[in-house]
């Protein structure tokens, strides 16, 4: 038998568990899949492939009652030189074909679709948080969303943030300046780190500039502006991962309460 | 552009000018004061979530 024609076998063997590991690694987590090497996406398709063969092999045989008929593919991909096997082998793949494509086609799609359900149920019950063995390899999306609070062993909640504010220390020619905003999104590049940071209310202040405890106290009034900071205007504010130094993230809750200023107004009136 | 982690409480409040201001304020309190895990401006309260 050619080389050829065991590759292709081969290959259309693993098709489901490479529909499979593709729906699986989507969104957030969609660079893992290209990133991952040749010997990495085997064993991960492998192992589904396998499994979702063997089911949809079963259903196939319960529900419609067609067998797969091993001794024709052994045949063929033995290469036995028995011309008399090989033609009966040929001719009943061929009588077949038919449904040798649509059972193909069928559990393409099927794989796809567990894939993308099977990574549903993984973040919906947030499995890939508790246990290290379902994590994703995006540790940017769990420490930019918060969701490594939920590790074990790490305290809070993640489902407690309102918002996330990052501070990024960049050195420019006019000095070193700290940007602080609130994460709006962020990219990733190619090889899986981070590249681009969406904030949105950005200020920016020299570092040197470090607020001291009372530096509120002594603003004398709740409103005056202060003037170590500069805010970006603009919708958004990209900053390239490449340029920042650190980053210092910090996961917020916000209560609202009701004004001071509102309570006292209401009981003048 | 995908809703991170922004709640829609956050939303809401970054949406009121001057609530964003009082967000704004708090925050930068919060982080000027390294005794504590809370700040308020206005009225708004920001509190850390986690370690």
């Amino acid at each position: 038998m050619s080389i050829a024609l065991v590759t292709i076998l081969f290959f259309v063997f693993l098709f489901p568990g490479i529909f499979f590991t593709r729906f699986y690694y989507t969104e957030e987590f969609s660079k893992q899949y290209f990133k991952s090497s040749y010997y990495e996406l085997l064993l991960s398709t492998l192992l589904p492939s396998i499994i979702i063969h063997i089911a949809g092999l079963y259903l196939a045989d319960n529900c419609l009652g067609y067998k797969l008929d091993l001794k024709s593919v052994l045949i063929l991909l033995l290469g036995i030189d028995d011309i008399n096997e090989k033609s009966i082998a040929i001719e009943s793949i061929q009588s077949s074909v038919k449904n040798i494509v649509l059972y193909n086609l069928v559990v393409w799609v099927l794989s796809g679709f567990l894939g993308y359900s099977f990574k549903k149920i993984i973040r919906k019950f947030k499995i890939d948080r508790k246990h290290k063995l379902f994590r994703f390899h995006n540790e940017w999306h769990y420490l930019i969303t918060g969701e490594i609070l939920d590790f074990p062993k790490i305290d809070g909640e993640a489902s407690k943030i309102d918002f996330v504010s990052v501070d990024a220390v960049i050195d420019t020619d006019a000095g070193t300046f700290i940007y602080s905003g609130i994460i709006q999104d962020y990219l990733l590049s190619k090889q899986g780190g981070l590249e681009l940071i969406y904030l949105t209310e950005v200020n920016r202040r020299l570092i040197n500039d470090d607020p001291q405890n009372d530096t509120f106290d002594n603003l004398e009034d709740e409103n005056e502006s202060d003037d170590r900071l500069y805010f970006m205007p603009g919708d958004f504010f990209v900053l390239p991962y490449k340029e920042i130094k650190n980053i210092n993230i910090t996961y917020y809750e916000i209560e609202e309460v009701e004004n001071e200023d509102d309570i006292e107004d209401e009981e003048m009136n | 552009m995908r809703k991170l982690v922004q709640s829609d409480k956050a939303i809401k409040i970054l949406s009121n000018p001057t609530k964003s201001n009082d967000l704004r304020r708090a925050v930068r309190r919060e982080k000027s004061d390294t005794n504590s895990r809370s700040a308020r401006s206005g009225s708004i309260i920001v509190r850390r979530v986690g370690k």
